[in-house]
């Protein structure tokens, strides 16, 4: 065959591993605390099609199964699988943020309790005060307009305008994390949440005390960790979701 | 140094029993919410070989450690015994922390959410306010700089010299806590001690006022009684013993 695609066709595994990774990263996120209500999503360019993306319908997370995520494109049709509704905040976030950013594979959005607290600040600065805070440096973005929900492309845009690194604190509302896998998002909006709860309890008990710039700047690139540390700090957790709720979010 | 030559995989009753008392230490220390992600490490002297310390190897969660997990290094940073890898940063900490304090059998580190927010905040002093804390009177340090984790043995070594002579417990600034102790339950009950106070020392300071100081005099007599292996420390120990053989008995593996 010479035929040359004007789509790659995408593989009916990657795409089956897609929506394996990305129900597994909505039950751990449930686990750890970060969905508020039935709110957040997240979303994934479906492999192999750049212009559709992998999303959440409205509901719990730790509910959330593989084939019930749904597929839809950047104009909003919907093109595959997936049951309920689909939050209109979350496609005019998800698409508009996808669009902006084709290396964002991965676009978390959620309203986690410590991180989001900090959204709430006047001044939400994380600060460099402490070593796990590090791999952050330079690696995030503060948002600090808040015009009510993103419920058109306009606000969308905006905001995916603004979020022009892996981690964007939203004025009055919350975070969004970026980034190119599933296991790597996972693992950044995890210490991001461990480590604005450690600054939440600092500031409770003084001025945070920053680490030197030239340290901050050399360990900054070293704690964006390793691959293969990413891989079995996912597959840990993984294993620990498997162990106790079983299989359920592969259905 | 009474070292007698090791053949991998020999284990005996004293390092099984030393094996099983670490795995633990882990299983609670994350009952009770102290890890952070999957990081940080405990670390201790094997039994009858002063240069040979057990350590949990990287890319485990503290929930699903085994006696047997654990790996053996020395106190030069060399690799013993176990399949798995150890991380820089345990290794140094640990292998220098051990060599610099021959007297300290069990050395923990954790990134404990109150005490490492205590080691955020600028300028902050453990106060001798609660009966508590008495027990780690005259035997505090600080190191009140970053210098980076600990991935190196200069590092390691600095932060050894640090920790002192007949300290417990060490603050490391922007990073978190370091216990010391003769014993696993020691060295635990000092972890616990310390997120405690330092939470309880935060809450306290809310109220607005100054802290009650306990007398000198008295601190240090309950840092006496509280020397080595206390009572309590055995009995906090043993009772999370239990509740392990009875929640999660796969510890002991």
């Amino acid at each position: 065959m010479f035929t040359t695609a004007l789509r790659a066709e995408p593989s009916a595994d990657a795409v089956r591993q897609a929506r394996l990774d990305l129900a597994a990263l909505f039950r751990l996120g449930a686990r750890a605390g970060w969905q508020e209500g039935c709110g957040g999503h997240i979303s994934m360019v479906v492999p192999g099609q750049p212009d559709r993306i992998l999303v959440n319908t409205y509901g719990r997370w730790e509910l959330i199964t593989a084939s019930g995520l749904a597929i839809v494109d950047f104009d909003g049709n919907r093109q595959d699988g997936g049951e309920g509704r689909i939050d209109p905040a979350a496609f005019f976030i998800h698409a508009r943020m996808h669009r902006a950013h084709p290396d964002a594979t991965v676009v978390l959005h959620s309203h986690q309790p410590y991180a989001t607290a900090l959204a709430m600040l006047k001044d939400p600065d994380l600060g460099i005060a402490y070593q796990t805070s590090l791999r952050f440096y330079g690696h995030i973005a503060y948002d600090s307009e808040y015009n009510g929900g993103v419920l058109d492309d306009a606000e969308g845009d905006r905001m995916a305008s603004a979020a022009s690194r892996p981690i964007t604190f939203l004025s009055n509302h919350g975070i969004m994390v970026t980034g190119p896998t599933v296991p790597q998002v996972y693992e950044m909006t995890f210490m991001l949440e461990e480590t604005a709860k450690r600054t939440f309890l600092a500031r409770q008990m003084g001025e945070l005390k920053p680490v030197r710039e030239e340290v901050a700047r050399h360990y900054a690139s070293r704690f964006r960790q390793s691959t293969a540390k990413t891989a079995d700090f996912w597959d840990s957790f993984l294993q620990l979701l498997k162990r106790d709720e079983g299989d359920g979010y592969k259905a | 140094m009474s070292t007698v030559a090791r053949h991998p995989g020999a284990v005996d009753d004293a390092e099984r029993q030393a094996r099983c008392e670490l795995a633990a230490a882990f299983r609670i220390a994350d009952h009770l919410g102290w890890q952070e992600g999957m990081g940080n490490h405990f670390s201790m002297v094997v039994p009858g070989h002063d240069n040979h310390i057990l350590i949990n190897p990287y890319g485990l969660l503290w929930e699903e450690i085994t006696a047997s997990d654990l790996v053996v290094i020395d106190t030069d940073g060399n690799h013993v015994a176990g399949e798995r890898k150890v991380d820089s940063t345990a290794r140094w900490i640990h292998a220098m922390c051990h060599k610099a304090h021959p007297e300290a059998k069990v050395i923990l580190h954790t990134h404990a959410p109150w005490s490492t927010a205590f080691t955020m905040a600028e300028g902050s002093v453990f106060e001798f306010s609660h009966q508590t804390t008495m027990r780690f009177y005259g035997k505090i340090a600080y190191d009140r700089e970053y210098h980076g984790p600990g991935d190196n043995k200069d590092e390691g070594a600095r932060l050894a010299s640090m920790l002192g002579e007949g300290n417990i417990a060490l603050f490391l600034a922007a990073h978190g806590v370091i216990t010391a102790g003769p014993s696993v339950a020691a060295a635990l009950y000092s972890m616990f001690a310390i997120e405690t106070c330092c939470r309880r020392q935060a809450l306290a300071k809310q109220f607005g006022d100054k802290l009650f100081q306990i007398d000198p005099e008295i601190c240090a007599a309950g840092a006496k009684r509280h020397e080595g292996t206390s009572f309590n420390a055995r009995a906090f120990l043993d009772a999370h013993l239990r509740r392990l053989d009875r929640t999660s008995p796969d510890f002991r593996d």
